[in-house]
Order: C-alpha cells, then sequence, then structure tokens
C-alpha cells in the first residue's frame, strides 16, 4: 500500500485530491507478466493462420518419432559376440535357495494363462 | 467337352518348431517354464520342482578385472576365486569379486550392468553377461523351454533411457541359448509371486490387484496391477545403488565398504547416532521412499476410479531388505495425498526372490497355454 496526502486545492482554487502513491512496485515483473500472458494468448487464439498447437496450418505435417527399432535389433545381434575364447574355472554359478510354494500358485498360473501380454 | 482334371496345388510345407520332447518334461523333477531376474546387482534363476518347491540360484552380477600376470594367476590360485578370462584380463566373479576388494582393501568391482541395462562403459559386458547368465541358467529342459526374463518399465527420472535394446538383446541370447524367451515386467513379477489382494464391498477380495515394488540396486519399478494386469508401470533409478555411492560420498568411505554396512548392519528401526555410514544410509532411504510415494502419488492420481476397494502395497527387491522398510514406507504412505485406500503394506514372503518366482510362474503360464492350444 502507498502512502497518500489528500485535501489540497488547485490554481483555480478547486479542491483536488491527489494520491501519491509512493510503494516500490517491481515494473519488470509486471511487463514480464503481462508479456506473458499476451505471447501464450496470441499463440492460441491470436492468430487465424495457426492451429492450436502454435503451428501455421500450411506448414508440413510434424513427421512421426522415428522408428529405431530395426537399428536396435540389428545392434542386438552385433552385440552377442562369443569370441569362443573365454576361459573359466567353473561350469556352473550360483548358490541354491528352496523355498515353499504358496497354496495359490496354481489358481495364479490358471488365471495367467488366460491372459496375453 | 471333358473338364481337365484340377491339380491341387503342393502345398509347401511349412517348418514345424522343433517339438517339445515329452519324455525329457515327464522324467524332469521340475515343471516347465524358467523364470530369470537380470538385475543390476543380482542375476537370479527360479524353476518350480513337481511337489511345488521353488528352487532359485543366485549370482552377485559383480567383477573384479585384474591383468594377466604371474602375480595375479598365484593370487586366483590361493584364494580359490572364481574367475573368466577374456582377451588379457581376468574377471574375477560375483561373491569373489566382492570377496577379493575386500582382501585387497583397494579398488572398486564393476557390474556388467548399470541402472538396469547393460553397462556401456564395461567394453566386455555383454560378453561377460551372457557367460555369466549361462553359467547360471543352464540349459533348457527341452527345445523352446518357456522363459521369462525380468525388464524395467522406462524410467521416469532419465530422458532417451528405454529398455528396448535390453530386451532385444536378452531376447536373443536366450533363444539362441534354445528356450523361448519373453519379458515380463520386473514389478508385476511381484504381483504374480506375492498376489496382492484387493477388498471390494462388491466383488469381495480379489486376486492380483495392488500396487508392486521391486527396490533393485540400479533400479525401482513400480506397478499398478488389476487382475493380474499391469494397469500402468513405472521405474526409476535412484534405487540402491545411488543411495550407496551418495553415501560413500558424504562419508568418505569406499563404496563396497558401504555395501558392506548395508547388508549387515543396516536397521531402520535403530539407527546409531555414532555411525556416519548408517546415519547416512538411513536419511538416504528416507529420501527414496519419499521419492516412491511422490511418483506414485503423480503418476497414478488419475487411476483410482479403477481399483474398486482398499488396496495392498506388496514389497520385494534387495534394497527393500533392510529392517523397518515397510514401516517407513506406510507412514511416508499415510502422511501424503495417497491416490488408493490402502490396508496394508507388506513385504514378499521371500523378497530377494520374489522377481524371479514371478518370473517363473509366468513362463509356467505360457507352458500351459501352449500346452491348451495344441490338445
Amino acid at each position: 500500500m502507498g502512502d497518500y496526502i489528500a485535501g489540497k486545492s488547485d490554481r483555480s482554487g478547486n479542491s483536488v485530491t491527489t494520491i501519491e502513491a509512493i510503494a516500490s512496485v517491481d515494473v519488470n515483473a509486471i511487463a514480464d507478466a503481462v508479456a506473458k500472458a499476451l505471447f501464450l494468448k496470441s499463440k492460441a487464439i491470436g492468430d487465424p493462420n495457426r492451429n492450436s498447437s502454435g503451428d501455421y496450418f500450411d506448414a508440413p505435417e510434424k513427421k512421426k518419432e522415428f522408428d529405431d527399432s530395426s537399428t536396435m535389433k540389428r545392434m542386438a545381434d552385433a552385440m552377442i559376440v562369443e569370441s569362443g575364447k573365454n576361459e573359466s574355472n567353473f561350469k556352473d554359478l550360483g548358490n541354491v535357495k528352496e523355498n515353499k510354494a504358496e497354496p495359490d500358485v496354481d489358481k495364479t498360473v490358471d488365471l495367467l494363462k488366460d491372459l496375453d501380454d | 467337352m471333358a473338364e481337365p482334371e484340377v491339380k491341387e496345388p503342393e502345398v509347401p510345407a511349412v517348418p514345424e518348431a522343433p517339438e517339445v520332447k515329452q519324455e525329457s518334461i515327464e522324467e524332469s523333477e521340475f515343471k516347465p517354464g524358467v523364470g530369470v531376474d537380470v538385475g543390476t546387482c543380482n542375476i537370479v534363476v527360479a524353476r518350480q520342482k513337481k511337489d511345488g518347491t521353488f528352487v532359485n540360484k543366485f549370482h552377485r552380477n559383480m567383477l573384479y578385472p585384474l591383468n594377466v600376470s604371474d602375480e595375479s594367476e598365484e593370487l586366483l590360485e590361493r584364494g580359490d576365486y572364481l574367475y573368466v578370462k577374456v582377451d588379457n584380463k581376468y574377471y574375477v566373479v560375483g561373491e569373489d569379486a566382492l570377496r577379493l576388494v575386500r582382501a585387497i582393501g583397494s579398488g572398486e568391482v564393476v557390474r556388467p550392468m548399470k541402472d538396469g541395462i547393460l553397462n556401456p562403459s564395461l567394453k566386455s559386458s555383454s560378453e561377460l553377461l551372457f557367460y555369466i547368465i549361462k553359467a547360471v541358467v543352464g540349459k533348457p529342459m527341452s527345445e523352446k523351454e518357456p522363459l521369462r526374463f525380468s525388464l524395467p518399465a522406462d524410467p521416469i527420472d532419465v530422458e532417451k533411457m528405454n529398455n528396448l535394446f535390453h530386451n532385444m538383446l536378452l531376447n536373443k541370447f536366450f533363444t539362441q541359448m534354445g528356450y523361448n524367451p519373453k519379458p515380463v515386467n520386473e514389478a508385476m513379477c511381484i504381483c504374480y509371486d506375492s498376489n496382492p489382494i484387493m477388498k471390494s464391498e462388491d466383488e469381495g477380495d480379489v486376486p492380483l490387484s495392488g500396487i508392486v515394488c521391486s527396490c533393485g540396486g540400479g533400479m525401482w519399478n513400480i506397478a499398478l496391477s488389476y487382475k493380474g494386469i499391469g494397469l500402468l508401470e513405472f521405474s526409476c533409478t535412484k534405487s540402491g545403488d545411488y543411495l550407496d555411492e551418495l553415501v560413500s560420498q558424504m562419508t568418505g568411505v569406499s563404496v563396497s565398504k558401504v555395501i558392506k554396512t548395508k547388508e549387515k548392519n543396516l536397521d531402520l528401526e535403530i539407527v546409531p547416532v555414532t555411525d556416519n555410514v548408517l546415519q547416512a544410509l538411513s536419511i538416504y532411504y528416507d529420501e527414496m521412499i519419499d521419492r516412491m510415494v511422490h511418483y506414485i502419488n503423480t503418476e497414478f492420481q488419475d487411476k483410482n476410479s479403477e481399483m474398486d476397494g482398499k488396496i495392498e502395497v506388496v514389497v520385494a527387491g534387495g534394497t527393500s531388505m533392510a529392517n523397518g522398510f515397510c514401516r517407513r514406507l506406510a507412514e511416508a504412505i499415510e502422511g501424503s495425498e495417497f491416490p488408493f485406500e490402502i490396508y496394508g503394506v507388506r513385504h514378499a514372503k521371500d523378497p530377494f526372490h520374489a522377481v524371479s518366482q514371478g518370473a517363473c510362474i509366468r513362463a509356467q503360464a505360457d507352458y500351459e497355454k501352449s500346452k491348451s492350444k495344441k490338445s
């Protein structure tokens, strides 16, 4: 809130009320906010040649994302290299732990066999 | 005019898929179907015996490289360490890698996988990983035996990282081994193993319905399941390894020692104020749990209408095994705007083997499905 001074008169004697605002206002922040608001509006509805995404109607349609799955597959093939030169001092690995199954495992298998991935 | 003789065109024989040898299945003590949990920290393989018992084989997914020399050869022999030799390096494998680092007192273990996928910075990671997987998984009991391997969901915290390549690589590899492999979402495996129940007023107890969390080394994975169908899945890379590294940075203690302390001494119910490492672990565990709850809230917030009842949260994975983890998770859920009504938070019966067992159950269902199609 700014301070104000009231009850002065002008040169012709008419009584006037002067309000003098003395407050620290961040003018730049207000300007930024207004600019932002105007920009968003103009992008969405301001330009009749643009669609709601802000692209021109006659601009070439954006292509779908490039499908790189075949490259991935080729890379996977290339990565599986078994040089056959590896040597190790083990044949099998792993510590074994046995667990008794929950009673409803068979029911789960029955349910899952009817589900697709 | 006599009608021309119509000769049926010869249909070329369609090459058949190799037959599953029934004898070998009948003779085996195991049911057909293998589950493999290829995690950043561990590889776990599960098969189920015909009497119902799950047999899990566990191998720590770690390596310690040594240059080939007379000294290293002597060291390996003396310590009876298991190793693979690739080109001019020995790679000490599994638990032995950790044992060796601790014995030497310097250096760090390396992993063939990082953040849930193959470690791109390790030159021979794929070859080493496959060599190790072969030794842990073993041969199929019959040609094209169904195998399910766990696959993380795409992470929400890392852009441009997806699991497609990892999936294709493992698929190709298991196919070469003679299996019929398919991926299965890691968190959903916990659902199949631990059967979360939704309590609905209309339907009663609804099986395989709830939130499932797999807290591994490289990632945590979360899924929302309804009757065994994954409605939504996501993952995050800030899990166990991330915690270890942060604690190591903050305390100046090596990652290997942090891992040892975490696995042997961490109890989230009692954290001694005098131990910096345990204190730091406790603080970062809280952060990880808060992050999980935050993402559940944001990712699942529009899914609450699909769960018509009170649900439970089931947690598994090595990073969740510290005592008190479930209590802290339950408290974090209670203090948040959780999108579902929760009636319980619990661990899987065996949190360490829940993913491999769940994958095995899914593989068995694949076998049953193919059997019923044939008949």
